[in-house]
């Protein structure tokens, strides 16, 4: 949208031009606006993550998490190039680079049970596993063990089973509560590391606790505890956290906001296009023309528009385009009275008069001399329009009228900020799945009115402050 | 089947010995109504209990949304069935722990030796609400009204009874061709065309409650007003502001009203779970009948959270008519490439169990299946031998779903895994339910997701639909060995020998064929607080609320005593 | 003005009816059919079905019969999801909760925003000033979704102090009896005071909208104080409305006041308050009038939302259900009661608009 502001040498675009930038907040929502439609735009080289996969061990990370470099699952064997689907991402720049790299991966393979146990005071009454299924006794193998999860304390005990009471060390609540246990099962070969060795873009040596390893070897990414490729750790941050899935927040709102900046700009350059031609074809032709479409237009005035939409997009599929259509629809009235009214204030100008001596046709006339000349109030309108766009569109989202591209449901900024309102917990937990999209949208919609406004100001100094 | 019935016959007899022998011991509960003449000992479900009686019985709960109806032969949904279950009883009614089959409005019922005919013997001091007494007459007229009702859409419940089905199909308009007959005012008897496993469970079933005929025939389609409306269940309906709640009393003229302790049930219809779940943690209800995805993990932390295995089965269709699908090694080669733990444990987190039969755990005395498990080595050599190694050539299809965020992340593993272990791009295709109905049965799919509630706790309700040309098998899947099974098991009266028929017809269906994808079977979860007693959990998640109570004071029933209500 | 008024309402019906046949034939292009479901209905059900709804006959005639149905009787038929109630009965039962969900939030508002407006352009750039309307450019950019679920985290369930949902409606009239009660107490004494010579009833009429305005504030007040469960949701839906009328009335104001009429009034010597209650106000809230047509369709859009989150029974749950199950007859009716309804409510907004704005002639 800043192209479109590119001042023409000194005429009234230069004036208001200057008149804007003496406009800080205007100014501040130009730029807010510009890197917001920037990181939509290249939001698949901005994002750091792709937001359609999944990590799914990185469930509900707080802002600023750390995390080893890895994906859910990969797998080596020695003397083969690894398939495209089985390189890591710390990998990616390394791999063919014609030297060779060395990688450590410290695994546990160890297989844990989460258990639900139910209890009442010291006691145990209940016992669930393996999903919701009630175990009648949990009997532990030699090498297992029993912990209390997130606490991390171990439950000396041999066999759990209802009746029983906990052992020492458990703190034992009163009434009814539950305790999460894991019951942890481990491999006879535990803990190893393993070491991948890269040489010219093939695995060519896989080393298990320092024996060399035959054929393939599955690495599942919850079970490696540490990484180090070259000597060096490799992690990485998820800035704004991950959400429920996984899915990488900030990523998530960048591509939400591609969608977001997407609708709001089509939906309002439809709106714009039909607006504009319709007000001035009736603005310029006058008359009982200029009766019946402004009457058409007092018409479709009162329709309830939000309605109309759910209609549509319920009864045809959600795909981008009826939502362009739409939303452009209910759009198109205000701009199409504004612009009438321009033309009319114009149309008894000498340049017309002129046009028409020369034997113009009516069309050139609109198209060349006319039109043109609305273009401030178009500017205003679009600033005004893509932030009302972009709520509605939200709005929709929220209410479970998720929009499809492609026949995917999209991601837009109210769809997150929807799961992050289903995701927040009582006491605030998993703040930054709400937050994070929600802020993203207000300050867009903060930086467009403000923009809008300046706009305004700007191109029409008599309007100045009004709403 | 015939066997199963006298048996059945029998242990009400011996526990009709066994009650007047516990009585003459003097072991009741305190407080207990006295038990039942007829057969089954109902003061053996007055769970004691103290503090009961000093605290108001309101029992406020979430039915999650608005029901469609209360007129029993026209429900469908889950929430309606809640109602129709406290409003409403059947022949027979359910057992609130095993879910049995125990005498409903029919005190005992005798089962012919072919199992075929069911004669109910219905209780004389059985009434409506307003006092008319109930009838075998009542049955009857319910029955073809049920069947001749355009609305009511499980007709199908009816269908084992000799000629119902008939009746619907070829809109044959002479009732004397069902085999249902009045033989006494307080005796119906019901002719099968073949046994029936499960036709006392229908009997419980809210298509086949019976409802008023003077009412319905006086107010027309608004019959179920609570001015009007006239039970014969439990409960009374005293309140109904649609979309808000539904009140209910205890019905003073039910047979067995000493056993309900309850004095009002306030039934809201808060359909977003987020408020739902917000609305427990706050106190404001005592019972939640699902939980938000987002809170689950949330709401495990506390103790009043529940789960428990629920009669459901959530698969994946194949079309089995055209290519890739047609040839069962793909199928099962898209079978063993997924890991049904990681989709239960990373993606659904609620407690899921993985499937890999189709019949879901926890029916009385059938063994769950196991099938083949999770082995991407074997599933891409299978791929291999059906001609597609590591996936090179494979024709593009989709998974189709009904658009919803849980059922998208279901895919979305589905597909991460494919791609993983077999090679192969397999897109996401989305639409509205009642498009996803409508592409489902036109075949216009290469795989689709389904999920199936049993309608009762029987294997066949999961088995049936797998036979050739079954309205629900919707896969093009057809196979003559297994119609014969399923055929077989229809006419078999001995419940074992059924049994083993049907678990051999799942084997079928789950070794080798697999014109579905068994991911995982349902659970329920909710939130009860501890104070809410005789509740018990169960497959089908139905807690019939006349052997309810609260043992002690909650914030909700609080609250609404002290509204005046 | 009268002949205006009668020529917008003649126009009603051709809205209504451009409406209906709109929604209709959408409706009717639809994929989909209401009466599908997860298990087979047989083809005979289906065509029961059908007929029992009218859908067994070609489009146009269903139509010329609903549009019959409609005109004659006022009865927009039965719901196709709701099996034992009429699309009548269920708008009746929706249209209550959301008309004074709707109400609640314009009025409160209008007050809230007209009391931060009008403080904000008398004390211009003071610290109340900077605040408020930052806190209104805020309220503008954050969607009443979030908004909503974050008063409920912090209201009901970290405080405690307002139920979480539900509606549960309890009012009284006395307080707005006793603000009747002291603005015709406060006219009397004026009268009184001035002598018959100084009555006009232009006077009359400017004060009673203000005494209007305060008894309908009052109402509210009176109305959340017995309801708690109405609180959240009526505050949720009115934020974003109070913050775009406080900017409104600060710019309307801001203009007023610079005007020579008001200039004539200070001049006089009439003390502050006098000036902007007896004169700049009646300017100055133009632009707030003409922003109440828009405000009236927000708050019915804003209710979707908000009877959701809180479990409101009113009409816009309904219609959101209606429309993703293919209730057909629940979302036509709704929307022709929509559209007549915004028809009314511009008309009214704009008469208003009329007797406050001597510039405007309606021809």
């Amino acid at each position: 949208m800043s192209a479109d502001l590119d001042p023409p040498s000194d005429g009234p675009w230069a004036q208001a031009w200057k008149r804007l930038r003496r406009n800080a907040m205007a100014i501040a929502g130009l730029v807010v606006v510009s890197v917001m439609a920037l990181a939509a735009t290249f939001a698949g080289t901005v994002a750091p993550f792709d937001p359609r996969i999944s990590e799914s061990w990185e469930t509900s990370l707080p802002p600023g998490a750390r995390h080893l470099d890895l994906v859910n699952e990969f797998v080596v064997t020695a003397g083969q190039a690894p398939r495209e689907r089985d390189v890591p991402p710390w990998l990616h720049d390394g791999l063919g680079d014609g030297h060779d790299h060395a990688c450590e991966l410290d695994v546990v393979a160890e297989e844990v049970k989460q258990l639900r146990v139910t209890m009442d005071g010291a006691k145990v009454t209940k016992i669930q596993g393996d999903g919701a299924r009630t175990l009648a006794k949990v009997e532990l193998g030699p090498e297992d063990h029993l912990r209390v999860k997130d606490a991390g304390t171990r439950i000396e005990a041999k066999a759990l089973e209802p009746g029983m009471a906990l052992p020492e060390g458990v703190p034992a609540k009163t009434g009814r509560w539950v305790l999460f246990a894991e019951w942890v099962r481990i491999a006879p070969d535990a803990k190893r590391t393993v070491r991948v060795a890269y040489g010219y873009g093939t695995v060519s040596a896989v080393t298990v606790a320092g024996a060399a390893h035959a054929g393939e070897m599955r690495i599942r990414a919850e079970h490696v505890r540490d990484l180090r490729v070259d000597g060096a750790r490799k992690e990485h941050v998820h800035v704004l956290g991950t959400d429920l899935n996984g899915y990488d927040v900030l990523s998530r709102i960048i591509f939400g906001a591609r969608i977001s900046l997407l609708v709001g700009l089509v939906a309002t350059l439809v709106s714009l296009s039909i607006g504009v031609l319709y007000g001035a074809v009736s603005g310029y032709a006058g008359g009982r023309t200029d009766v019946l479409m402004m009457r058409a237009v007092d018409v479709l005035y009162a329709m309830p528009y939000i309605f109309l939409v759910i209609v549509l997009l319920t009864v045809f599929d959600r795909n981008l385009i009826v939502l362009f259509v739409a939303l452009g629809l209910v759009q198109w009235l205000t701009p199409a009275r504004v612009v009438r009214g321009q033309i009319l204030s114009i149309k008894r100008r000498e340049f017309v008069d002129a046009a028409v001596t020369l034997g113009t046709t009516p069309w050139r006339i609109l198209v060349r001399h006319l039109i043109p000349n609305t273009m401030g109030v178009v500017v205003v309108f679009t600033t005004l329009t893509i932030p009302a766009v972009i709520l509605e569109e939200s709005f929709l989202s929220f209410i479970g009228l998720t929009v499809k591209f492609g026949g995917e449901p999209i991601d837009s900024w109210g769809a997150l900020v929807d799961s992050g309102r289903n995701a927040l917990g009582v006491n605030g937990e998993r703040w930054w799945m709400l937050v994070f999209p929600g802020a993203a949208m207000s300050l867009t919609l903060f930086s467009m009115n403000f923009l809008g406004d300046g706009l305004r100001d700007a191109l029409d100094p008599r309007q100045k402050g009004r709403g | 089947m015939r066997f199963r019935a006298f048996a059945y016959a029998l242990t009400l007899l011996s526990a009709f010995a066994a009650t007047a022998a516990a009585e003459d011991e003097g072991k009741k509960p305190e407080g207990a109504p006295p038990a039942d003449p007829a057969g089954f000992d109902f003061s053996t479900l007055f769970e004691p209990g103290d503090g009961w009686r000093s605290t108001r019985q309101i029992f406020v709960w979430n039915n999650e949304t608005e029901p469609e109806t209360l007129d029993p032969a026209v429900m469908t949904g889950v929430t309606e069935h809640q109602l129709a279950l406290a409003l409403f009883e059947g022949l027979a009614s359910h057992h609130p722990e095993t879910l049995e089959p125990i005498p409903g409005a029919a005190w005992k019922w005798d089962v012919s030796a072919d199992g075929t005919v069911y004669t109910f013997h219905l209780r004389k001091d059985a009434r409506w609400s307003n006092g008319d007494p109930l009838t075998a007459e009542d049955f009857r007229w319910s029955w073809e009204r049920a069947l001749r009702e355009p609305n009511c859409q499980y007709k199908e419940m009816f269908f084992p009874i000799r000629g119902a089905e008939a009746f619907v199909e070829a809109n044959e308009k002479d009732w004397s061709t069902v085999g249902v007959a009045v033989t006494s005012p307080h005796t119906l008897t019901v002719t099968l065309h073949t046994p029936c496993a499960y036709f006392l469970e229908l009997c419980a079933f809210e298509t086949l409650m019976p409802v008023h005929r003077r009412t319905l025939e006086q107010f027309g389609q608004l019959w179920t007003r609570p001015e009007n409306i006239v039970v014969n269940g439990p409960f009374a309906l005293d309140v109904w502001k649609p979309r808000d709640r539904i009140e209910m009393v205890p019905n003073a003229k039910w047979w067995n009203r000493g056993i309900v302790r309850l004095e009002r049930m306030v039934i809201r219809a808060i359909d977003d779970q987020s408020t739902s779940y917000n609305e427990y943690l706050s106190g404001g209800v005592d019972w939640i009948r699902s939980i938000a995805a987002g809170k689950v993990t949330d709401a495990q932390q506390q103790a009043d959270y529940y789960v428990q295995p629920y009669l459901g089965t959530y698969f994946f269709r194949f079309n089995t008519t055209e290519p890739p699908f047609d040839d069962p090694k793909v199928r099962k080669a898209f079978n063993q490439a997924i890991d049904k733990r990681v989709i239960c444990e990373t993606v659904l987190k609620a407690g899921q169990v993985p499937a890999t039969g189709i019949v879901s755990p926890g029916i009385h005395g059938f063994p769950e299946f196991k099938g083949p498990g999770y082995d991407p080595v074997k599933a891409r050599a299978l791929l291999a031998e059906a001609g597609f190694p590591e996936g090179k050539g494979f024709p593009k299809v989709d998974v189709l779903y009904n658009t919803s965020e849980s059922h998208k992340q279901v895919c979305e593993k589905l597909v991460e895994m494919w791609k993983t272990n077999l090679g192969v791009t397999v897109t996401l295709r989305n639409c509205e339910w009642k498009v996803y109905l409508e592409e489902t049965r036109k075949l216009s799919y290469s795989i689709q997701r389904a999920g199936w509630i049993g309608d009762y706790a029987d294997p066949a309700t999961f088995l049936d639909m797998w036979c050739t040309g079954r309205g629900n098998n919707n896969t093009g899947w057809s196979s003559a060995a297994y119609d014969d099974l399923l055929a077989r098991s229809t006419k078999e009266t001995d419940p074992a020998k059924r049994y083993a028929l049907l678990a051999e017809a799942e084997k079928l269906l789950c070794t080798d064929e697999f014109p579905f994808m068994p991911i995982y079977f349902y659970v329920n979860q909710g939130m009860l607080r501890p104070e809410v007693r005789g509740w018990h959990e169960n497959i089908r998640d139905l807690h019939p609320f006349q052997y309810l109570f609260l043992a002690g004071p909650t914030k909700a029933s609080a609250a609404a005593a002290g509204s005046g209500k | 003005m009268g002949r205006y008024v009668l020529r917008r309402l003649l126009w009603t019906p051709l809205v209504l009816l451009v409406l209906v046949t709109l929604t209709f034939a959408l409706i009717k292009a639809a994929p989909g059919n209401p009466f599908a479901m997860d298990r087979v209905v047989s083809e005979e059900i289906r065509a029961q079905l059908e007929a029992r709804y009218g859908l067994d006959k070609p489009a146009i005639v269903q139509f010329g019969q609903y549009l019959g149905r409609v005109v004659t009787d006022f009865d927009f038929g039965p719901s196709m999801k709701f099996k034992d109630r009429t699309v009548n009965d269920i708008i009746a039962n929706g249209i209550g909760p959301t008309m004074l969900l709707g109400a609640c939030a314009v009025i409160l508002a209008v007050a809230i925003g007209l009391t931060a407006g009008t403080i904000g352009a008398v004390r211009q750039n003071s610290v109340f000033d900077h605040a408020s309307m930052s806190a209104a450019t805020f309220g503008m950019s954050v969607p009443n979704f979030v908004t909503g679920p974050v008063l409920v985290l912090v209201f009901a369930l970290s405080w405690k102090a307002l139920p979480v949902s539900g509606f549960d409606p309890s009012f009284s009239l006395l307080p707005a009896l006793g603000i009747a009660a002291l603005h015709v107490a406060w006219r009397v004494t004026e009268r009184i005071r001035v002598g018959p010579a100084g009555f006009s009833w232009g006077r009359e009429f400017a004060c009673l909208w203000l005494g209007l305005l305060l008894a309908a504030v009052t109402s509210v007040v009176t109305l959340l104080a017995r309801s708690p469960t109405l609180i959240l949701p009526a505050v949720t839906l009115a934020l974003p409305f109070a913050s775009r009328i406080a900017r409104l009335m600060r710019a309307g104001m801001l203009e007023v006041i610079g005007q020579d009429y008001v200039r004539t009034a200070r001049a006089k010597g009439l003390s502050e308050t006098t000036v902007v209650v007896r004169h700049a106000l009646k300017g100055g809230i133009l632009p707030v009038v003409s922003y109440l047509g828009p405000a009236i369709t927000g708050v019915l859009t804003g209710s979707l939302v908000v009877e959701k989150i809180f479990a409101i029974p009113g009409i816009g749950r309904e219609f959101v259900e209606a429309a993703l199950s293919r209730d057909y007859m629940l979302v036509l009716g709704i929307v022709v009661l929509d559209g007549l309804l915004l028809v009314l409510f511009n008309l009214a907004v704009d008469v208003v608009y009329g007797f406050l704005d001597p510039r405007i002639r309606y021809e």
